[in-house]
Parts: C-alpha cells; structure tokens; sequence
C-alpha cells in the first residue's frame, strides 16, 4: 500500500480526535487525584455513562445532539458527586490501597446497574455529524473528528479559564495543595471534593458522548476508554493537567499510526505497550515533576 | 476575647491534649511555648476547627465554637498562619491573598485589602505575578502573614512565624508582630524560638507533653529559674 503526504494528514486527524478523547479522560484521573489523592478506577465507566446517557437523551428528548451532549456529562458529574459523597469521603483516611479497590468495586456496580437499565446488546448511535466525508484541501475527513477535536478543545479551553481565572477553581487548586490551609481560608473543602469528583465526571462523560457516534454503545466500552485514559495520564505524568492533555494527544496518534503502518488489529495494544514502557523507563512521564505518593 | 477551657484531644489513642486551658485577653500576645511535640500545633489546630477536640470548650466574644467547622472561622474574625506557612506553591502570590479573603463577600474591600498588604510588604508586590513556591522562606512567610490578614481579623493564631528564617529575618517577623499588636489585632503565638516570644508577649503558657505546666506574664516567666532553665538555656 503506498500512503501520500495526504494519508498522514487523515491518520492525523483521526488520531487527534481520539487523542482529545483519552485527553479527556485522562483529565478526569487527573484532578481526581489531584484534589482527592484517589486513583478512581471508575473514572472509565463515567466515559461510558456519558454514552448511554447521551444516546439516552437523544433518542427520546426530540434529538438535539448539543442538548444531550450537556446533559450526559451533567448526569456523569452527578454520579461523580455521589461517588465522592459516599465513598470517597467516607475513605478519606484510609490507606490508598483500600481507596483503590473501593473504586474498582464501584466500576463493578455501575457496570452491572448499567446492563441492567441498559441491556449488554451494544446500540448505535445515529450518526450525528453526517455520515459524507468532507474534503478539506488535499484531505477528507469525517466530521465527527472535526466535531470531537472543536468539542474537546473548548472543554478543555473552559477548564482552563475555570481553574486560572475563578475564584471557586483557585479555592479548589488551594485546596489540592494545602487541605488544612485552605479550610483556614474559609473555603469548604468538601465542597472542593465534591466539585473535583464532579469536574473528573463530566469530563469522561463528555469523553463517551463525543465518541457514541462512531462507535457503539454499549455498558463494557468503559474498561478499555478507561484504561487508555489512565495510560494517557500516566504518559504525560500523572497529576500533571497539561501532561494528561499531551499524553492523551500522543496515546491517539500512536494508535492511529500503528493502526495504518502495522495492523488495525493491534489498535489496542499500544496503550499497554505505551504504558508499560513509560511505567519502566520514565515513571513520572513527560511532564510529571513529583514521585507519586501512592 | 479567646478562652480554651479544658480541652482534650486525641489522635486515634493517643491522647495529645490532656485538658489545656488559656485565656487571651483583647490586644494582648500571648505566646505559648514548649518543645517539639509538646501539643503547641495541636493546641492551635483544635482551637481552629481542623482537629475536633473530645471535651472541653472553646469560645471567641463568649461565642462557643467548639464544634464549629474550620472553613466557618472566618466568620468569628479569627485567622491563622499556619505552621510551616503553607502557602500555596502553585498558585501566585497574589492569587494566594486573594484566597485569603475567599470567605469576605465584599470583593472590593478584598482588593483594597490586598493593596495595603502588598504596600506594607513590598516585596511581595514585586513578586505578585510568581508562584508562591518559588518565594524564599522569608517571603514565604511574610505571605503567610499578609494571606491571614486580608480577612482583616480580629485575633490571628500564628504558628511557629520564626521556623527556618535566618536571625535577621527572625527579628524582622517579631518587629511584625508588635506592629500587628498596636494596630489592634490580639494574637496567639506559637514558638519555640521561647526567648523572642517572651521578650513581645504579655502573657505565656508553657506546655508540656500536652498540658499546661506553667504561665504567667512575659516578663514574669523570663525571670522563672525554671523556665530559663529548660527553654532558654541558661
């Protein structure tokens, strides 16, 4: 097969725009652990929720696509919240390893509620973002990756402007760095919790919602977007926000170019391969500065 | 304006607090001292909220806080430096005095505030745009003290201000310290730099493996054999 400047170009659009998925993710663990020192390993079933309650919402509120995609990651971050308020809180002082296990017992309940509501037939998203690829230049692009990286990117530009430039982001940032000073501050810190956790939700929610249309539906599909996201975060250091956002980039990129250059079958593969390797040769990753305290 | 009386406080089974008991009076320092581990941090963490206490009380203007929560505090026009200053690293200076105020409504009075404490410390005006941690310990804790005074407070708990300054930077935090005083604010001062706290407070508690064994005014306890004995090393 002979691939031209212009198959770059589409390999590189396409991996951007699962890229800014596992970014999206990966940002969950991240302020996760950031604000509540928690590995939540149901960070990915939040991804899957977003789906389901995403085609949920489409499917019987008259089919708006934006509606959906605001309220699926609302539904995610109110599960994150009661996530938080029961379990999390309630561990606060327990060693990190219970903390850990709680969160994959979580995973496991929300995974069986979920087929139970559900079902464990996968279910197809109509496809939102038009189904005709459109050229641009040299290239053609589906638009739903066009869609995905535009959402993403303004996710993640909201973000941004919620920690660096709200008063309520900074009580949170404080909150992360120094718990008892920030209480000192007058500033709540489980409503801190309460916001992280949320926050962490939404985003993985907004994650499931993005991709639901070009993919399937299905209530297993969190176990491996959360293991791409927690690979992604781990990539570009863990605890780092710019470095999940990078890591997230990368880990799409790889996975697409390896799809096109080696085989679609071994798409997968390369989390763990990238995973292992950072995890063996470089445990901060790239941008991480601090050991992990875990 | 502040009065512990009897409290009692325990991390798991180990009681750490065995019934302290203090009054500060209105525009007065008090300083409590006593070595490491003696239960000074304690004392104030009990006193703020962070650590509930299992018995005993405590009030500001007759007001019971006991169980009250830390992040409420502010309300009774109390603030803290806390021990080793616990600035916040990743935020700038200013974004840490802005938190400061994060429980005063009245934004604008924040701002003004702010302004006075960058006057009065102008080093940190200069460092305003910085993360708090890459500050030197000084400006650190010079931060420390402007963050606890932008709620504009009536009493501050202040917790070891001298640790890890130089001498010259030691005096320059003391000299703070009595010109906080005769601007009004009552202050509880936790050190064991005990030769400095005694020469500026009015009052002083000696704590001891958790409870009070000593106090008396300042002057009077520089004078006591054994205080001179076992904390100023004379």
């Amino acid at each position: 097969m002979q691939i031209g400047f212009s198959d770059i170009l589409q390999i590189i659009v396409g991996g951007l725009a699962m890229g800014c998925v596992y970014s999206l993710v990966a940002l969950g663990y991240t302020i996760t652990y950031n604000s509540l020192r928690v590995i939540n390993f149901a960070q990915g079933d939040m991804f899957m929720l977003g789906a389901v309650f995403g085609l949920t919402i489409y499917l019987n509120f008259g089919g708006y696509y934006f509606i959906s995609l605001i309220f699926a990651g609302l539904g995610a971050a109110l599960v994150g919240m009661i996530i938080e308020r029961i379990i999390f809180r309630t561990l606060r002082n327990s060693p990190p390893l219970n903390l850990i296990i709680a969160t994959i017992g979580v995973s496991i309940v929300i995974r069986a509620l979920a087929q139970i509501i559900w079902g464990s037939q996968a279910m197809s998203f109509p496809p939102v973002f038009g189904s005709s690829p459109v050229k641009i230049g040299p290239i053609v692009i589906m638009p739903s990756y066009l869609w995905i990286i535009g959402i993403a990117f303004v996710s993640i530009l909201l973000l941004t402007f919620f920690f660096k430039k709200t008063l309520t982001g900074k009580a949170m940032l404080a909150t992360a760095q120094h718990r008892d000073a920030a209480s000192i501050m007058g500033i709540n810190i489980f409503k801190s919790d309460s916001l992280a956790a949320s926050i962490s939700a939404g985003l993985g929610g907004i994650g499931g919602v993005l991709v639901g249309p070009i993919f399937f539906v299905e209530t297993e599909m969190g176990a491996i977007a959360g293991l791409k996201g927690f690979a992604a975060a781990v990539l570009g250091g863990f605890g780092s926000v710019p470095g999940a956002i990078v890591g997230g980039v990368i880990l799409g990129l790889a996975e697409n170019f390896s799809a096109s250059f080696i085989s679609s079958a071994y798409r997968d593969a390369v989390a763990f391969l990238i995973l292992i390797g950072v995890l063996v040769f470089k445990p901060n990753g790239i941008l991480g500065k601090k050991i992990m305290r875990v | 304006m502040l009065s512990v009386k009897n409290i009692r406080c325990s991390y798991g089974n180990i009681e750490v607090l065995k019934g302290i008991s203090l009054k500060v009076e209105e525009g007065q320092i008090v300083a409590l001292i006593g070595a490491n581990g003696a239960g000074k941090t304690t004392t104030l963490k009990a006193i703020s909220g962070i650590l509930p206490i299992t018995s005993g009380s405590i009030t500001i203007n007759n007001v019971d806080i006991s169980r009250e929560k830390p992040y409420n505090m502010v309300k009774h026009r109390m603030s803290q430096v806390p021990e080793g200053r616990q600035v916040f690293p990743e935020l700038s200076v200013l974004d840490n005095l802005l938190l400061g105020g994060y429980a005063i409504k009245d934004k604008k009075c924040v701002n003004d505030r702010i302004d006075n404490m960058l006057e009065f410390f102008p080093r940190l005006r200069e460092r305003a745009k910085q993360h708090a941690g890459t500050l030197s310990g000084g400006e650190q804790q010079m931060l420390a003290i402007a963050r606890a005074l932008v709620s504009d407070p009536k009493l501050l708990l202040m917790d070891e201000p001298s640790m890890g300054l130089s001498p010259k930077l030691v005096g320059e935090v003391f000299d703070i310290i009595v010109d906080l005083k005769n601007q009004g604010i009552t202050i509880l001062l936790v050190e064991q730099n005990a030769h400095m706290a005694l020469n500026i407070a009015d009052y002083a508690y000696v704590i001891q493996t958790g409870e009070i064994v000593i106090s008396g005014t300042g002057h009077d306890m520089s004078a006591n054999d054994e205080v001179r004995k076992a904390y100023l090393s004379e």
